[in-house]
């Protein structure tokens, strides 16, 4: 069955053009012959309602030319999720060709009484396998040319509703079973789809913290379709359609079952947002995920399928009602089916509603309870230092100091305190400016926010420059006129300056290692913490800034970032080199100094990174 | 160098009222007439001795300028003492002060300890506002009052001392939750206990080591 569906439909494929009618007439019967289920009848009759005739040929040529020819290839598990995703496309192409067959008034029992057998049994859940199974029929009638004329089955498909609803609810039971075993079939699938929406949470506060969650793709395929509305217009049509539609069903199972409740809905609609993306990126085509899908899926559902040997009769005795029942029916299905749709769309705004305050809330906690602020360790380590020095240093005639403390005696300390709570506050602006976006909008910031982060991303060290101080003062000038804020890195080269004539001047028979040690680390914690004092200067003037130019604040940060680091470098390397030569003459320690200067340059690289990186969310806002 | 508690304070106020010079003056115990404007907020510290227990004050002396008004408010967070700052000699710095006590009861603590400072006390003769006036206001809203002369050095003192004895007090009375830093308070290096498992203690711990050999 499978070979040689597929290649009807390779064969329809090649005779679209020709066959443009022919096609239509075949796929009109599908929904039908499949379809004891109301909800499709129904969902076509809305689709009536909304698609004009106009759209028809479009409809039909669609999926048809969608298709790749080589649906075999798709088959491994690991596709599971785009075959489920598929789904819904697939209904979408089922709802068009069941319009198309309305329009036709001739009855094909044949063929509906074959789907039948197949298809009494499904539950909303399982639409998606009978969407699948409307693409094998449809290829198997295509195959048989002699059903092209489509059914007037309108008239056994309201009537199969009416008597379904109530074997509905008896399926539910019957079927809980099948349903488990679905459940448990596709397991990863389900997880995926729930948890689609935090990740979508996570991907909103992910701006500090990089982590990248795994499912974040199908958040992203949401963002580049609604990145073309115009042309993605006519699916996002459907989609809306059928967003009541799936959301419909998932109201009705959570009356029946309150457990499946939400992640249903979130199922549905994750499978919804999916599909309307899919199709958009040329990911490979639903409609033949769904078969393929559908394939997989047929031996499941014969088994089923046997136990409610009894509906088929019933289904096919439907199928002969008159048309009187038809339009009755069709009413009356028709209200209930707006009322399940007003309460799933009801429901599913209130779910919206709920979740951005829950993000939010998390978010904010993130940002309260989040990992230990810079400045806050450093400060501890200061404390823990001091406390220390207080044991040891009774003896000791010369009082040093460690590099925290220098670094707060600097006020490098606050000054990245500072940043952070500016920091903060452009994370919190930032988030707050996102729960108020539509989906479009805030996919286009989020691009935004990326691109700014990938601006800001420093290029790999390169150790072999050795940058002088003038070379340095050139580029972080050139670097201040880039990003045309008033700030001035002349005090941190006056320390430069300052340690240069030290260290010439300095006079071994006068100092001793420590001392030297002493003023390498001071110097040290110096420019970081000029350097800190100026990034955060950086973040203040830019927040204040009237025309931001976010590419020019990026490139001139990051090379004034790159500058800086290997500044330190270049200067603990000269408090290196002279405690080298210091070694020479006296014998000491000084291995263990030399180590710890450059451990502490490594620091101050760090921070001086960090500080950076603090800037990003206030260049992120500039940029929105 | 170590202290017993590290306080956090504010000083804010309309643009020109001479918050810097204030904070120069209590630092440095030097007057600066010219000064730049300050971007943002710059800081200031200094060790005090209350009840024989060493209090650090950090400072952060933001900028009045209305520019900077959406910037200086987000450092008001965590801040364990106002200086609330007007110039006796321009009333509408005077009548600017409730918006700017609004602004720091709303983006602080509730016990941040407010005081509030007509500076330029030496420019007596510019005088536009009345010392009682200042006093009326300081009582309305439950504030400590002085005015000061950055100029002359005039209350400077007391003005950061008081509001440290006032904050000191109200950590002896248990109205502040001295463990929680969004209070404004530290505790100093003796008192808090030493968490070893921090990344940056170690390296500290490693440049200590290397020092005293």
């Amino acid at each position: 069955m499978e070979t040689s569906d597929s290649e009807c439909f390779e064969s329809a494929d090649e005779d679209l053009d020709s066959d443009h009618e022919e096609n239509d007439h075949t796929r009109g019967k599908h929904p039908h012959s499949l379809n004891p289920k109301v909800i499709e009848p129904e969902l076509c009759k809305l689709k009536l309602e909304e698609n004009k005739d106009s759209e028809f040929s479009e409809i039909s040529t669609k999926p048809a030319t969608e298709s790749s020819p080589n649906f075999n290839s798709n088959k491994t598990d690991s596709e599971q999720i785009l075959i489920l995703n598929a789904d819904d496309e697939s209904s979408h192409n089922l709802l068009k060709e069941a319009k198309t067959s309305k329009q036709h008034t001739k009855e094909e029992l044949t063929s509906i009484e074959y789907n039948n057998g197949k298809e009494v049994v499904l539950k909303p859940e399982h639409i998606d396998h009978s969407c699948k199974n409307i693409k094998d029929i449809k290829k198997d009638n295509q195959c048989k040319k002699d059903v092209l004329d489509s059914v007037e089955n309108n008239v056994n498909v309201p009537e199969s509703e009416e008597n379904l609803w109530d074997d509905d609810e008896l399926d539910w039971e019957i079927e809980g079973s099948k349903e488990e075993a679905q459940r448990t079939e596709k397991p990863p699938n389900l997880q995926n789809e729930d948890s689609g929406w935090d990740d979508f949470d996570a991907e909103w506060e992910s701006d500090l913290s990089n982590s990248v969650k795994p499912n974040k793709s199908n958040l992203n395929d949401f963002k580049e379709t609604l990145d073309n509305p115009g042309r993605e217009h006519e699916q996002d049509d459907h989609a809306q359609s059928s967003w009541g539609g799936w959301s419909n069903w998932g109201v009705s199972s959570i009356l029946n079952t309150a457990t499946q409740s939400v992640s249903t809905i979130t199922n549905h609609v994750s499978q919804g947002l999916s599909s309307v993306l899919e199709g958009s990126i040329g990911i490979p085509d639903p409609e033949e995920m769904a078969r393929i899908n559908a394939i997989k899926n047929n031996n499941t559902e014969a088994q089923v399928t046997e136990n409610l040997f009894g509906l088929e009769n019933l289904v096919s005795g439907v199928s002969h009602l008159t048309k009187f029942v038809e339009s009755t029916g069709t009413k009356v299905i028709t209200g209930s089916l707006d009322t399940l749709e007003a309460i799933g769309k009801k429901t599913v705004e209130v779910l919206q509603e709920g979740d951005p305050g829950l993000k939010k809330k998390r978010a904010l906690f993130k940002l309260e309870s989040g990992k230990p602020n810079l400045s806050q360790i450093l400060r501890e380590a200061k404390e823990k230092s001091e406390e220390e020095s207080k044991y040891h240093k009774d003896n000791d005639i010369k009082r040093t100091k460690n590099y925290e403390s220098l670094f707060d005696d600097y006020q490098g300390l606050v000054h990245l305190e500072a940043l952070e709570m500016l920091s903060k506050v452009c994370t919190i602006k930032l988030h707050n400016s996102k729960t108020a976006l539509s989906s479009t909008e805030l996919k286009d910031m989020q691009e935004t926010l990326e691109q700014v982060k990938e601006l800001c991303e420093l290029p790999e060290e390169d150790d072999e420059d050795k940058i002088t101080i003038v070379e340095a003062r050139d580029a972080i000038e050139n670097a201040i006129k880039e990003i045309n804020i008033p700030i001035s890195y002349s005090k941190l080269f006056g320390i430069c300056e300052e340690a240069n004539s030290w260290l010439g001047n300095v006079n071994f028979t006068l100092i001793n290692d420590v001392e030297l040690h002493q003023q390498a680390i001071e110097t040290l914690a110096q420019l970081t913490a000029a350097a800190v004092e100026q990034f955060h200067k950086t973040g203040e003037l830019l927040m204040v800034k009237e025309h931001r130019s976010t590419a020019d604040e990026a490139d001139s940060l990051v090379h004034i970032t790159v500058t800086l680091k290997s500044l330190i470098l270049v200067e603990a390397s000269k408090f290196t080199d002279k405690l080298r030569s210091f070694q020479e003459i006296s014998k000491c320690q000084a291995n263990e100094y030399i180590t710890n200067i450059f451990y502490e340059a490594a620091n101050s690289g760090t921070y001086i990174q960090t500080a950076f990186q603090l800037l990003i969310p206030v260049l992120q806002v500039g940029a929105i | 160098m170590s202290y017993a508690y590290l306080f956090k304070y504010i000083i804010i106020g309309d643009t020109g009222v001479g918050k810097s010079c204030l904070l120069l003056q209590f630092t440095d115990k030097r007057f600066q007439p010219v000064h730049d404007l300050t971007i943002g907020v710059e800081f200031g510290a200094r060790m005090i001795t209350i009840d024989s227990k060493q209090i650090k004050l950090q400072i952060w002396d933001t900028a009045g300028q209305e520019a900077f008004r959406s910037i200086t408010r987000s450092y008001y967070r965590g801040a364990a003492g106002a200086l609330l700052v007007y110039d006796i000699t321009r009333r509408e710095t005077f009548n600017h002060l409730t918006t700017w006590l609004d602004d720091a009861r709303q983006h602080s603590n509730s016990n941040m300890v407010i005081m509030l400072i007509g500076n330029k006390s030496d420019l007596e003769s510019r005088r536009e506002v009345k010392k009682e006036e200042g006093e009326a206001f300081a009582r309305e809203h439950g504030l400590v009052f002085m005015e000061t002369s950055a100029k002359t050095a005039a209350n400077v003192e007391e003005a950061f001392i008081n509001t440290a004895k006032e904050i000191y007090e109200k950590i002896q009375e248990g109205v502040f939750d001295i463990n929680n830093e969004a209070n404004g308070i530290k505790i100093g290096p003796q008192h808090s206990p030493t968490n070893p498992s921090l990344p940056g203690a170690g390296g500290s711990g490693g440049s200590q080591g290397s020092a005293c050999c």
